[in-house]
């Protein structure tokens, strides 16, 4: 669907919303909720604490409805609103959104070759387990890009972060990805 | 062709398509080690795309509504108890501009037929009762609205 259509359905839901019909609300929430679901999964991992962050989402979604200028797409802002309240929520527990709390970059070494390495459940569970491990801000910055196929600009209007910087954390994100699956093999082999 | 390998940079720009560039794809043609360390990218990249999206183990459309509504009513409330404050303020308020006249008023009534007192008393009470059902029902239909 192209921006300006987008803009369009927005303003219709918008305007109903905000002339009484609060029942709409529900298909922004349906609309969007997938990924609010993958912001918050990927920065939280206490259930109870997830339930009240998208409560409190979607309560200052609904509450700031009025101060939407339609400068951008609606599930953006919403996005923006769900990656500051998680932020948020995260600094208020002292998690840190950057720095790694497990291993750090690992020499290259690669002894199994992910070729012979069909795409199976081991794998995924051995590259899900990996992704756990990063940092809550390059774990959502991947999922957004490469999950959610968004692009940098919509990821950079998300997270109120320089494409620049955003590039460069991905980078960064799928080196440590990739050798932290190497040292995983490594391991298991030795 | 030079011996330095490819930066883990250029190979993800290269795999991603953000880098296209012929010393890129000469290089990797020739060495195996970048070839490798290409592929690694590639398979980690696949298997990202490949994983299923999370979900939460709770409805979350119901979950938000429920807290919506709940905060509509909680609004409403707020509302109707600030309305019916100031309308016990201003009731004092007059009371106490009657005051002084509060034995003239008396005066009036007991001079008037008890006809008369009836019919007034009984009006206001009709106007303050239509009044409360009024606002009473407009809550209850906002309300209902809401929990649709």
């Amino acid at each position: 669907m192209s921006l300006a259509s987008d803009h369009l359905s927005d303003n219709v839901i918008v305007t109903n919303i905000l002339n009484g019909n609060i029942q709409d609300f529900a298909i922004v929430v349906k609309n969007t909720e997938k990924l609010v679901t993958q912001i918050i999964r990927k920065m939280t991992v206490i259930e109870d604490d997830q339930k009240d962050l998208v409560q409190d989402i979607y309560l200052k979604v609904y509450q700031n409805l009025s101060s939407f200028q339609f400068k951008s797409k609606l599930s953006t802002w919403i996005a923006n609103i769900a990656y500051n309240t998680t932020i948020n929520y995260l600094q208020k527990k002292k998690i840190p959104i950057i720095e790694l709390e497990t291993r750090h970059e690992t020499t290259l070494t690669l002894t199994v070759n992910p070729e012979s390495e069909a795409i199976n459940t081991e794998k995924m569970e051995i590259l899900n387990s990996e992704i756990d491990k990063l940092p809550p801000l390059y774990k959502t910055l991947i999922t957004l890009y490469h999950l959610e196929e968004l692009p940098n600009k919509e990821i950079a209007e998300i997270t109120n972060l320089p494409e620049g910087t955003i590039k460069s954390y991905l980078y960064r994100a799928r080196k440590i990805l990739k050798d932290n699956i190497n040292q995983h093999y490594k391991n298991k082999q030795a | 062709m030079t011996n330095t390998h490819l930066t883990d940079e250029t190979l993800q720009a290269f795999l991603l398509k953000e880098l296209q560039d012929d010393t890129i794809a000469n290089h990797l043609t020739a060495c195996s080690e970048c070839q490798k360390r290409l592929a690694e990218y590639h398979y980690l990249i696949e298997g990202v795309q490949n994983i299923k999206a999370e979900t939460f183990s709770f409805d979350v459309t119901s979950v938000v509504m429920e807290k919506i509504v709940e905060t509509e009513i909680q609004k409403e409330k707020k509302t109707y108890t600030a309305l019916y404050a100031s309308l016990f303020i201003i009731a004092i308020i007059i009371s106490i501009f009657l005051y002084p006249y509060i034995k003239i008023i008396f005066s009036q009534l007991k001079a008037s037929s008890i006809m008369t007192n009836a019919f007034i008393l009984v009006s206001a009470l009709g106007i303050a009762a239509f009044l409360l059902n009024d606002a009473f029902r407009q809550y209850k239909q906002k309300e209902i609205l809401l929990l649709k």
